[in-house]
């Protein structure tokens, strides 16, 4: 925001991505262009399903945490403070330095411990048993990621979970950008987890015609639907007076969020919403539509979705569309929903910083309805002055970062 | 069955969720508060134990237990009276 609102920026990111562990090596794999989409298999009881998916292939959670912890954990908050601990330790934020009770946690996630509930599911259907795993409640809600990373770094202050679906990580960043810039707390661990490709999400989403047969080939002519991602992508975002306070490196300054609904459907998106959020998260930031020069689209790779968020960027943009770089971090790392938020507002950083747009994977041709100045194949070298990242949840519930490099003084 | 079988069981439940004392020594003598194994963690170890055994020990719960002999040889008791399964100490 250009004036005298509290600035935020971004010191520190974690992420876990079907690559494995570290921003190093999601990145290294995005700027590749080598992705993490392979044939998966998930099965429950005499039930079995295979289906394309990024998942964590060779993950071994008590390389990274406490054995002991593990048995009160779901994957997805594993992964959670594993990303945290990651982003917490790249940002040097010594939290035994700082007030506790003016450092806050807030992630998205969409499944939160399903995987915990789907295997005692199995247990209870399937095997016949008779008790419950005592440990289920500790695994399965939702908060139980943020609660790990509270108890971890001793961090008191505001600490909650946003549940939104696929918007839930980009939701959740928003949230952290309004605690900050309402002198609530200094610091903030925030962004989004999941572990969602299970054997009942996977039936789920085949149930509707939303996955792809195939692999996820977003804004791309015979795209057939979306893959099921996992992981967790988290930042450290503080104000920009305790960044400079304690000399913590500046990756980038979250200039603007934008919230909207669609307020029409269960399940189809419409333009006007998404179109709404990415005005918001612009206009939040001080700056122009045409400042705007690179999306990194929600692009799940369904007909729908891909169809009418281009047509929600030409609506919003205009003539300024084609000046517009978009590409669809999910044609990598899958859809991840409440992660995907924080994962790909991480590529958005790092597209800042290396000036290097990852490409949209696994494009057969242009779509007419999806006529974009589409990054695809092969990764664009360019400087990005102002990116967007957009998360759109099911049922019409969209959100929108705007992302800038960090400049001391605001043109 | 014997009471060396009912040990081991008890043993590998315990390890199972304190991954952290797979290396130490365990022992009929050992107390479950010797390790700070909280009041969950002794309900997930019991959970275990009946998992193994097809056991419904809810209500004698292992908290009322002060060491692992006590637990052996309530599981001893349970799988005679459940299952008819006569336990022997060695």
């Amino acid at each position: 925001m250009k004036g005298s609102r509290t600035r935020v920026v971004i010191t520190g990111m974690g992420a876990v991505s079907p690559h494995g562990i570290g921003v190093d090596l999601l990145w290294e794999r995005l700027a590749a262009g080598q992705g993490a989409i392979q044939p998966t298999e998930r099965t429950a009881g005499k039930h079995r399903v295979t289906k394309p998916a990024a998942v964590l292939r060779d993950y071994r959670a008590e390389l990274y945490l406490n054995p002991d912890k593990l048995v009160f954990m779901d994957p997805f908050a594993q992964f959670a403070l594993i990303a945290a601990n990651e982003a917490i330790a790249s940002a040097k934020l010594s939290i035994e330095a700082l007030d506790p009770t003016r450092i806050g946690v807030v992630l998205g996630t969409s499944s939160g411990g399903d995987t915990a509930r789907e295997i005692e599911a199995d247990r209870f259907f399937h095997q016949g048993k008779r008790r419950c795993n005592p440990a289920l409640v500790s695994r399965t809600n939702h908060q139980s990621a943020v609660g790990a990373i509270s108890m971890e770094h001793g961090i008191t202050g505001p600490c909650f979970v946003v549940n939104s679906g696929c918007a839930a990580g980009t939701h959740a960043i928003a949230q952290a950008v309004l605690l900050l810039r309402s002198g609530l707390i200094d610091q903030v661990i925030t962004g989004g987890a999941e572990a969602c490709a299970i054997f009942s999400t996977m039936k789920a989403f085949e149930a509707m015609n939303a996955l792809a047969s195939d692999t996820c080939r977003p804004f791309s002519r015979d795209r057939s639907g979306l893959v099921l991602g996992e992981g967790a992508g988290v930042l450290v975002m503080e104000t920009l007076a305790s960044a400079q306070n304690r000399g913590a490196p500046i990756l980038a300054e979250l200039a603007g969020i934008g919230m909207s609904a669609d307020a029409a459907d269960p399940v189809q998106p419409t333009a006007h919403g998404p179109a709404m959020a990415m005005r918001m998260a612009v206009e939040d930031g001080g700056y122009a539509l045409t400042d705007v020069d690179y999306i990194n689209a929600h692009g799940t790779g369904t007909q729908a979705n891909d169809r009418v968020e281009t047509q929600a960027i030409k609506d919003l943009f205009g003539d300024h569309a084609r000046n517009i770089a978009v590409s669809a971090t999910k044609s990598h790392l899958g859809h991840a929903f409440g992660a995907s938020g924080g994962l790909e507002l991480i590529s958005c950083v790092k597209t800042l910083q290396e000036g290097l747009i990852p490409a949209t994977l696994n494009y057969l041709g242009p779509d007419p309805e999806c006529e974009l100045d589409l990054v695809h194949t092969h990764a664009r070298q360019t400087p990005v002055n102002l990116a967007l990242s957009n998360s759109f949840a099911i049922g019409g519930l969209n959100a929108v970062l705007a992302v800038s490099p960090f400049r001391q003084q605001l043109g | 069955m014997t009471h060396l079988e009912i040990e081991a069981a008890i043993y590998k439940a315990v390890r199972k969720v304190k991954p952290s004392l797979t290396e130490e020594p365990l022992s009929p003598a050992t107390r479950f508060d010797t390790y700070n194994i909280s009041s969950l963690e002794l309900a997930m170890i019991t959970f275990e134990i009946e998992d193994h055994f097809d056991l419904d020990i809810a209500d004698a719960n292992l908290d009322t237990f002060v060491d692992i002999g006590e637990a052996r040889d309530l599981v001893a008791r349970l799988m005679e009276q459940a299952h008819g399964v006569q336990v022997v100490p060695a």
